[in-house]
């Protein structure tokens, strides 16, 4: 079965989450999806297995437009989807789940379907017990029952979202070679959507690449990793020519930090950071970076090691004790994290403004709003409500609150979501910051951002950390190799 | 946005004729924006009543008499209005404290139990100060004065201790207030029952009334005048606290902090608030004016009310509830929706004995009022989704226009 998708878009609001991705799937191959976070491929395939509609554009199977109104609608025209989370029903037992829905009415045929459950689960070699409760299986399992779920409502096209997130080593190849042999013996095509390119590597034999919501380019595998990753992060742009600013003193001093979060362990970090030095962190996402972030911003305890401020130790300060010591934290999710839906520009200043009193001074703070949000470029007057500003001007609204003189600046992604104007500007800005002394730390997935402004690039891999000293001699396939997991020689 | 003066600034404004044509439409829009805003409660308000008049009709009773039923029992006569006050003062008080916690995203569903526990602590000074069990322990007789001022202390702290109790649930032990709140509720209650029923240790011996026996003249309120239910004492308070809710709702940092952290509480805590410290605060000043309401209750001035009973609060606590969710947690709207909300809940008993004694009786319940309240409420949340999913204002809506483009000016 050929699924063709021709000039999907696809808006949220302001998002443009799919932008005209024409894409083809042949049978019989095992395509990989590959992005960011953010890059469109989630929303792609729920288009393509009917959870969402497209905005425009069409779905074509075996050269028949289709219109997918829900996911049982797409299963009817061969299109499953394996989700991250397994979507079934924990109280139930392994057969009533696999029952639940499947053609049959209200009496479905208990013996027909476990005789079928089971040929299925031999087929594959699944050791499935048919009465055993969904919640003592491991996700592995459940995945497994998912996908002879969807076998069993002949699905000809497998969507898989993240398989391989959660199941053992051991799992995985099983779940491997029996997507391979789906693909070469019954000519079904199986879609990956991953980040993990060892995954990808392993199992694919072509990777389309979307970035910001675009489809940008495909690779025949095996190809170099470094390939892969440069089409996900875009192309290495010449670094550009910045004012040489002189780096001071040191500011922050990370000794032998350790963190854990629920999902990893970045382990033994050291990093002295300088006055006006700017320190981007490049990885997949969440490879380490955003604990780093976090810990310098006081928001994660680390388990081992000290941070500095100077010689003030912040190892164990708490958040505001650390913001007021001179560390300001943006972080990327501007309406979630950081600025506060509902209320007014002016409202935002009147809360950050320092002062002892305990009243408001609504003129002070207005007079703050006009000059700064003129001084930023935002769009948008003292009384308009933050959410309804776009995002870049969101970002430079966040950017004119942080108080004017600080010792270090940590940044989630700055121009996440901006188009190019919009990021040249925040940079001047932050380029400005750092002119005065300002260090500056931050997260991005644009791999020509990271090499265009960072003084140093710290890489992280699954919670290793490797220090890049001269980003200048760096090219985008060493990058890449660092990023996906080969360590500095 | 007009009612700030343009200032002069060294870089000359931009076309300062077009900017005061487009300061005129949005004054204009401003005030087509305000029409819905102001229809739509009275919508709601109009539904609610329509559903009421319905039920009336079916049960045989003529709405028009319960309306004038409802103005017998409230207004018709000063005593009845004097009862209506000293009803409407302690509602309004805990209807204050709500202000704060709702504002601050914080659900204080306990705010029953804290007025409870407020009307346990004015009892307690008032057995202490004011009665034997207090000289027996060595403690002087005291003043009329002292003995009020130390009851009121007493209900503060009880009600603002009960708050904090929930609050310190919710940012230590990860409870989320309304669980807590409902928990403490109950707890509080039973609590209370303890103390005058059964044989409890503050039910007088030999009583089968499940409440203390009256306070003594000293720890009444002072009655005004020849009203008996009336003391201008809870006035004082209620209107005291009602300037220092304006001040911390409209002037203070420490309101606009509550305000930012009723709409995004991480976000907030990432710009500088001490979120944790409000939390405690907010839900202690909240459970402080509730326990203040529940002195109200308990302290007379006639001595027919003055004595805990077994439920010293009659629901007060969730009509506040509905009172801040209907007034859309404004501090200024509060004192008028709670009149209005003592006025009906007033008035319910007289409609009630009203339809009884008509010709032909009509048996009404008198809590038909609480399901009209309860339906205002309702509808006029109703309407406002209406209005904001069909007509949204248009201050909620994206600035459209190519905004993006200005970084390059």
């Amino acid at each position: 079965m050929q699924v063709e998708l021709h000039n999907i878009s696809k808006t949220f609001g302001r998002v443009r989450a799919n932008q005209d991705i024409t894409l083809s799937f042949q049978p019989g191959r095992i395509y990989a999806i590959l992005g960011e976070n953010g890059a469109g491929k989630s929303t792609l395939m729920k288009i393509m297995s009917g959870y969402q509609q497209p905005d425009s554009g069409s779905i074509v199977v075996d050269g028949q437009p289709v219109t997918l109104k829900s996911p049982t609608d797409a299963i009817a025209h061969g299109i499953g989807m394996l989700y991250q989370d397994p979507l079934d029903f924990p109280p139930f037992t392994v057969l009533e789940n696999f029952i639940a829905g499947r053609p049959g009415g209200f009496l479905p045929d208990m013996d027909e379907a476990r005789a079928t459950l089971l040929s299925l689960a031999e087929r594959f070699n699944f050791p499935l017990d048919p009465d055993r409760y969904l919640d003592m299986l491991t996700i592995g399992e459940r995945q497994q029952l998912e996908i002879l779920r969807l076998l069993s409502l002949n699905v000809r096209v497998l969507i898989l979202d993240e398989p391989t997130t959660g199941i053992s080593a051991a799992q995985k190849s099983a779940l491997f070679s029996v997507l391979k042999s789906l693909a070469r013996d019954e000519g079904m095509t199986i879609i990956l959507v991953s980040h993990k390119l060892e995954d990808v590597m392993e199992l694919c034999d072509e990777a389309y690449v979307l970035r910001r919501g675009r489809y940008v380019g495909c690779k025949e595998i095996p190809c170099g990793i470094g390939d892969l990753v440069a089409l996900m992060f875009g192309k290495e742009v010449a670094r550009q020519d910045r004012p040489q600013v002189k780096v001071g003193e040191p500011v922050l001093k990370l000794d032998n930090v350790c963190l854990t979060s629920r999902r990893l362990a970045v382990q033994n970090v050291s990093l002295t950071i300088r006055a006006g030095e700017v320190i981007g962190l490049a990885g997949l996402d969440g490879s380490g970076q955003a604990e780093f972030i976090r810990s310098c911003a006081g928001l994660l305890t680390p388990d081992r090691g000290t941070i500095k401020l100077n010689s003030l130790d912040l190892t164990r300060a708490s958040y505001h004790q650390v913001a007021k010591s001179g560390v300001a934290f943006l972080p990327a999710g501007r309406l979630e994290e950081g600025l506060i839906s509902g209320m007014t520009l002016v409202q935002h200043f009147a809360l950050t403004l320092p002062t002892r009193k305990p009243w408001v001074n609504w003129m002070q703070a207005w007079q703050t709003t006009e000059q700064r949000i003129r001084a930023f470029n935002v769009k948008g007057r003292p009384n308009s409500p933050i959410q309804t500003l776009s995002g870049g001007n969101q970002q430079r609204f966040a950017l004119s609150l942080l108080p004017e003189r600080l010792k270090v600046l940590l940044l989630e992604h700055p121009t996440r979501g901006l188009d190019v104007e919009s990021a040249l500007y925040i940079w001047e800005q932050l380029l400005q910051r750092r002119a005065d002394g300002t260090a500056i730390v931050f997260i991005s997935a644009e791999l020509d951002e990271i090499v265009a402004y960072s003084d140093r690039i710290l890489v992280f891999s699954g919670g290793r950390v490797t220090l890049v000293e001269d980003p200048a001699e760096m090219n985008t396939a060493r990058l890449g190799e660092l990023i996906g997991g080969k360590m500095a020689s | 946005m007009t009612t700030i003066p343009e200032r002069t600034t060294a870089t000359p404004a931009p076309a300062p004729q077009a900017g005061f044509r487009a300061d005129r439409g949005q004054v204009w829009r401003w005030i087509l924006d305000l029409i819905p805003t102001l229809l739509t409660p009275f919508a709601g308000i109009a539904a609610a009543f329509g559903i009421v008049i319905l039920i009336l009709t079916w049960q045989g009773a003529d709405p028009r008499l319960a309306l004038d039923f409802l103005y017998q029992g409230t207004l018709a006569s000063a005593a009845e209005r004097a009862d209506l006050v000293s009803y409407w003062m302690p509602l309004a008080i805990a209807a204050f404290g709500l202000v704060l916690t709702y504002t601050a995203g914080l659900w204080n569903i306990g705010v029953e139990g804290q007025i409870i526990a407020g009307a346990i602590g004015a009892t307690w000074a008032a057995r202490l100060f004011a009665e034997g069990e207090g000289w027996r322990a060595g403690i002087a007789p005291l003043s009329h004065g002292w003995v009020l001022l130390l009851s009121f202390v007493f209900a503060a702290a009880a009600g603002g201790l009960w708050a904090l109790l929930a609050a310190v649930l919710k940012t230590r032990g990860g409870v989320n207030e309304i669980f807590g709140g409902v928990a403490l509720n109950f707890i509080i209650q039973t609590f209370n029952m303890y103390l005058v029923s059964n044989g409890g240790p503050w039910q007088p011996v030999g009583s089968r009334a499940t409440e203390t026996a009256a306070f003594p003249e000293v720890a009444r309120l002072t009655p005004f005048g020849d009203f008996r239910h009336l003391s201008l004492t809870p006035v004082y308070i209620t209107t005291v606290a009602f300037v220092i809710l304006l001040l911390i709702m409209y002037v203070s940092r420490w309101g606009l902090q509550l305000r930012a952290m009723g709409k995004n509480l991480r976000s907030a805590f990432l710009l500088g608030v001490h979120t944790e410290r409000n939390v405690l605060a907010a839900m202690m000043l909240c459970g402080m004016l509730a326990g203040l309401a529940g002195a109200f209750r308990v302290m007379g001035p006639y001595v027919t009310r003055a004595k805990l009973t077994a439920n010293p609060s009659g629901g007060i606590g969730f009509l506040a509830i509905l009172i801040v969710l209907l007034a859309g947690m404004s501090a200024l709207l509060t004192p008028f929706v709670s009149f209005a909300f003592a006025v009906l809940s007033k008035g319910a008993q007289k409609v009630e004995s009203g339809f009884q004694w008509s010709d032909p009786p009509v048996n009404l319940d008198r809590s038909l009022v609480r399901v009209l309240q309860s339906t205002i409420v309702l509808m006029v949340v109703l309407a406002f989704g209406v209005r904001n999913r069909f007509f949204p204002p248009r201050s909620a809506q994206p600035v459209t226009d190519d905004d993006d483009e200005v970084a390059r000016t």
